[in-house]
């Protein structure tokens, strides 16, 4: 056989041998990609970012550094008020301290920034930062029976649209313990954010103007989220299974900005399709045979006996099968927002950024086809291979939901544009997607 | 075609700039032998991208710096094989009977044909006759080997060379590139 086909074998070699294509330019940067992410290089950023991500985990949310601040001490001793016969509020401090130590020393509090003004000759002390203030006047009520401290522990303050949960718990645990006596009204306040919070006094119009260090928060939090995700190819509107994707990110917030980095897996399903070519010998028809003939004495006439006999040959057929096959992903989600809208324990945020996947492993089913009739069976896997690493840019709203100082809920609907196919299909342009990020967003609690 | 040691002295020491020169100088030359392996150019980088990356990893095993041509060829010849048997499900001739006698004479003309033309007919042909194909008259395997490679048997091995054959031979008649002096043989069954 083989020195039969010497002509085209030669044809063939002499036609391809040094056929050369240029391979499509992102080829290369697929290339150094994944020896990026499997060399040394990536291994050492990972070990840098954990470090890194240790020490701020432990400089920002392990160190209180309000232990030893004398800050709040200085901004609540306030000059004179101009009621030289009344109490100052440094008095009631120093008061307040001697009276008990045990709360005095309290160490599980970090550092606020509060001034009280009193009938406006209160000056502001010291500032921090861009603090964000909240002006309150008092509402004169007048609480006769009282003692002047505790006249002044029975105030309370009104913050509208207090941005910071800690801090308000912070201030509060401050006024509280001037407030003793009044405890009920403060403490209601301390395990949520407070869209008021209110000091009386019956000093008159006691003015009080409270700042915290808002503009100075940096907080690092974490957030555990799933999301189902529906891609769109954009020449078939028809959304694929979803995938599931689960990612642990950090929060690292600035004010009213954050970025968001962190890794996590997807899961992605789709059909394998199989072109099945395959003959085997079956029947394509009948025809009369004639079994026997006699003649027919009267007329002469042949007579046949006929007998109807199939007609057999190798035929050849095509059909089409799926499978189900599975892949997953290594994501790095990485994103900056802005807080845009807070109210109470809810937060609005505008988040956009973009995820790196790599294809991690690809589970495919086989196709199990068998035919004993078949003379030959040809199978084919049609399916289009994916594409091992994936770009997308994602934008999107977050939501969250304070539970608590620690926890929050948040729910993020993203859409999501993929930088280059999900497979390698000529012609297939790049998809998109539309998931729902769901989940929780902690706080490692400090000591 | 040869390839400067320092290159090849760089890419064993890991340096990205000597395997971006490597892959420039080698690529094309490599995608054409992919490209005979797959239906289309799309799965032809593939393959050229995971036997680039197995080439930058293993390269320290090379032991002939000067044979790191045909080290590359290998290992996308290789690669491309292990796609191929991931892929297949199985390809089987029950008998010898049923390979068609397709043999045509020696005598038959073929004049050049331009290679993109003989690329896209390779890349036509169902999965199997296209690894035999390739192994067979571009890899210089025995049926022997080829069936040894593709767990296949002898006989499949050579009825799937017989129909890519075949069917090459039908394809390029069809374009009436070949200077036919004889009937095949075929024809006159």
């Amino acid at each position: 056989m083989k020195e039969q086909f010497n002509n085209l074998d030669e044809l063939l070699r002499s036609g391809l041998e040094g056929f050369e294509q240029q391979p499509s330019p992102g080829v290369w940067k697929r290339i150094a990609t994944m020896l990026f992410f499997t060399g040394k290089g990536f291994y050492l950023m990972l070990a840098a970012l954990l470090i890194i991500s240790t020490g701020a985990v432990y400089y920002f949310g392990f160190t209180d550094k309000s232990i030893s601040n004398p800050v709040n001490k200085e901004l609540l001793s306030t000059p004179e008020t101009g009621l030289n016969d009344e109490p100052s509020i440094s008095q009631i401090q120093n008061f307040t301290e001697s009276a008990n130590p045990a709360l005095a020393s309290e160490t599980s509090i970090n550092s606020s920034y509060q001034s009280i003004d009193q009938n406006d000759d209160v000056k502001n002390t010291k500032q921090k930062g861009k603090a964000k203030q909240q002006e309150i006047t008092n509402p004169g009520n007048v609480v006769d029976d009282l003692s002047q401290e505790k006249i002044l522990f029975a105030s309370m303050a009104k913050i509208d649209n207090y941005p910071g949960i800690k801090r308000l718990y912070v201030e509060s645990n401050d006024i509280s313990f001037n407030l003793n006596y009044q405890s009920d009204i403060i403490f209601p306040y301390l395990l949520y954010t407070p869209e008021k919070l209110e000091l009386r006094s019956d000093f008159g119009n006691l003015k009080i103007r409270f700042e915290d260090d808002y503009a100075k928060r940096i907080n690092l939090l974490f957030g555990l989220h799933t999301t189902p995700e529906f891609i769109f190819n954009t020449n078939d509107s028809k959304p694929s299974e979803p995938v599931w994707n689960f990612d642990l990110t950090a929060y690292y917030f600035k004010n009213d900005w954050f970025i968001q980095a962190g890794a996590g897996l997807g899961v992605a399903k789709d059909n394998g399709t199989f072109d099945i070519n395959y003959a085997q010998y079956d029947s394509v028809g009948y025809y009369d045979a004639v079994k026997s003939f006699s003649i027919d004495e009267s007329t002469g006439a042949p007579v046949f006996n006929i007998q109807q006999e199939a007609l057999w040959d190798t035929v050849e057929y095509h059909q089409n099968e799926t499978t189900t096959n599975q892949f997953t992903y290594l994501r790095f989600p990485l994103y900056v927002g802005l807080r845009i809208h807070e109210i109470k324990r809810f937060s609005v945020y505008l988040k956009a950024g973009g995820i790196y996947s790599i294809l991690l492993n690809s589970k495919k089913e086989q196709l199990k086809y068998a035919n004993d009739r078949a003379t030959w069976i040809t199978i084919t896997n049609e399916t289009p291979n994916r594409i091992s690493t994936n770009f997308q840019v994602s934008a999107g709203i977050a939501l969250h939901y304070q539970l608590s100082n620690t926890f929050a809920l948040s729910a993020e609907p993203m859409y999501n544009y993929y930088f280059n196919p999900v497979y390698r299909k000529d012609q297939e342009s790049s998809a998109w997607s539309l998931g729902l990020r769901a989940g929780i967003i902690f706080k490692i609690k400090s000591k | 075609m040869t390839v400067d040691l320092k290159i090849v002295e760089g890419c064993i020491a890991g340096k990205r700039r000597s395997q971006s020169q490597l892959y420039k100088q080698l690529a094309p030359g490599m995608l054409g032998v992919c490209m005979r392996y797959c239906h289309n150019k799309a799965e032809a980088e593939d393959i050229l991208q995971e036997a680039f990356i197995k080439v930058f990893r293993n390269i320290k095993s090379l032991q002939k710096p000067a044979a790191i041509v045909g080290w590359v060829r290998s290992i996308m010849v290789n690669t491309a094989l292990t796609h191929y048997k991931k892929n297949k499900m199985y390809l089987e001739e029950i008998t010898d009977d049923n390979i068609p006698d397709t043999s045509t004479s020696d005598e038959d003309e073929m004049g050049p044909v331009d290679p993109q033309i003989l690329m896209n007919l390779i890349q036509s042909l169902p999965e199997g006759y296209k690894m035999v194909l390739n192994l067979y008259v571009f890899e210089g395997y025995t049926h022997k080997e080829i069936a040894e490679i593709l767990e296949i048997s002898e006989n499949t091995s050579k009825s799937q060379l017989s129909k890519a054959r075949k069917y090459i031979r039908k394809e390029l008649d069809a374009m009436n590139l070949f200077d036919k002096k004889h009937v095949t043989d075929e024809r006159t069954v």
